[in-house]
């Protein structure tokens, strides 16, 4: 190749423009200069309103700061990755980062996830009892009524919690991964194990 | 409820329940806070998940019933002999634990201890081998 045709063509372009939070920052920081500016050039001229230019200028720009601190973090996470909550029992939730700023509401959040999403709706009763435990007669579908009542507004909680978690994807496979069964009619009374003593040893 | 005041304590220490769009967050932090409860019924050979529900002088006779977590609340319940309880492996790790140390356990309650190794050590996970 000969020397004469050869050529090199860069471009560069280099953008320097303010993002997300960065904006208000950025044009707060421009108006307190503006004001001081004016503010100095009012004093070096002996005008008193100078010193009003500059304590606007100053307020401007702690005000600038107060907001911004206030709402950097969310905004800067304009483009945040999803964030993903697995539970114990392979439930997982992604949702966005914005949502979770600490450790509480981390905790919180994780707690209520986890109760609603292994919440099942409830089966149709068989009727009522009353305080000492005995079926009432032809109550079931009054039972009824009452359960549909709460599948209804555990159905709307849960749809309002998806809605305010802005929760992107739910999986939720494990569901049946349940492995051990105790009790029933081949074994003896579930109270054993909550007291330590089998039923088998008293005889 | 307990849990009620924890959430709400919860959000309103985040912010979460003073945000911008107030009434409507607010009634969110109060629907998700409270566990719902079920009063007074009967169940006959029906499979419940207990999970999220607070009952409360229930009867369950020949029923299964199904736990996955401990978020659940049984309350002046009657739990019939005839009725199994289903239980999830995060449950069931805390049972076993409970059963290590009985003697009697493997033999009266096997599949609810753990694993018990030669060299006098147990073995409580859920983990795939």
């Amino acid at each position: 190749m000969s020397p004469l045709s050869a050529s090199a063509e860069v471009k560069t372009s280099i953008q320097v423009l303010p993002t997300h939070s960065q904006v208000y920052l950025v044009a707060t920081s421009i108006v307190s200069v503006v004001l001081i500016i004016c503010g100095a050039i009012l004093i070096m001229a002996e005008h008193q309103s100078g010193l009003a230019f500059l304590f606007l200028g100053a307020l401007v720009i702690a005000a600038g700061f107060w907001a911004w601190l206030k709402s950097q973090s969310d905004t800067d996470m304009h483009e945040a990755h999803a964030t993903q909550i697995t539970l114990p029992d392979g439930t997982s939730v992604i949702t966005d980062g914005r949502t979770l700023k600490s450790a509480d509401a981390l905790h919180g959040l994780t707690r209520v996830i986890q109760e609603m999403f292994n919440r099942q709706l409830l089966p149709a009763p068989d009727g009522l009892v009353d305080e000492n435990a005995n079926i009432i007669p032809d109550s079931a579908a009054d039972a009824i009524k009452l359960t549909n009542k709460i599948n209804n507004e555990t159905q709307s909680t849960t749809n309002a919690l998806i809605d305010f978690l802005g929760v992107g994807e739910v999986d939720n496979v494990n569901k049946t991964n349940i492995t051990q069964t105790y009790g029933g009619l081949d074994s003896g009374p579930t109270e054993d194990i909550i007291q330590g003593v089998p039923n088998q040893q008293s005889n | 409820m307990s849990n009620s005041n924890d959430y709400t304590s919860i959000f309103k220490k985040t912010g979460l329940i003073n945000a911008p769009f107030g009434t409507a967050t607010n009634s969110l932090a109060a629907l998700m806070s409270s566990r719902p409860e079920v009063n007074g019924m009967y169940y006959l050979r029906k499979k419940i998940t207990l999970d999220g529900y607070s009952f409360i002088g229930c009867r369950f006779d020949g029923c299964t019933l199904e736990i996955s977590t401990t978020n659940f609340d049984l309350i002046n319940c009657i739990v019939d002999p005839s009725t199994s309880i289903t239980y999830a492996p995060a449950v069931l790790k805390i049972i076993k634990l409970f059963t290590s140390r009985l003697t009697w356990a493997p033999q009266h309650f096997p599949g609810f201890v753990p694993t018990y190794n030669a060299d006098g050590t147990i073995t409580i996970t859920d983990r795939v081998a």
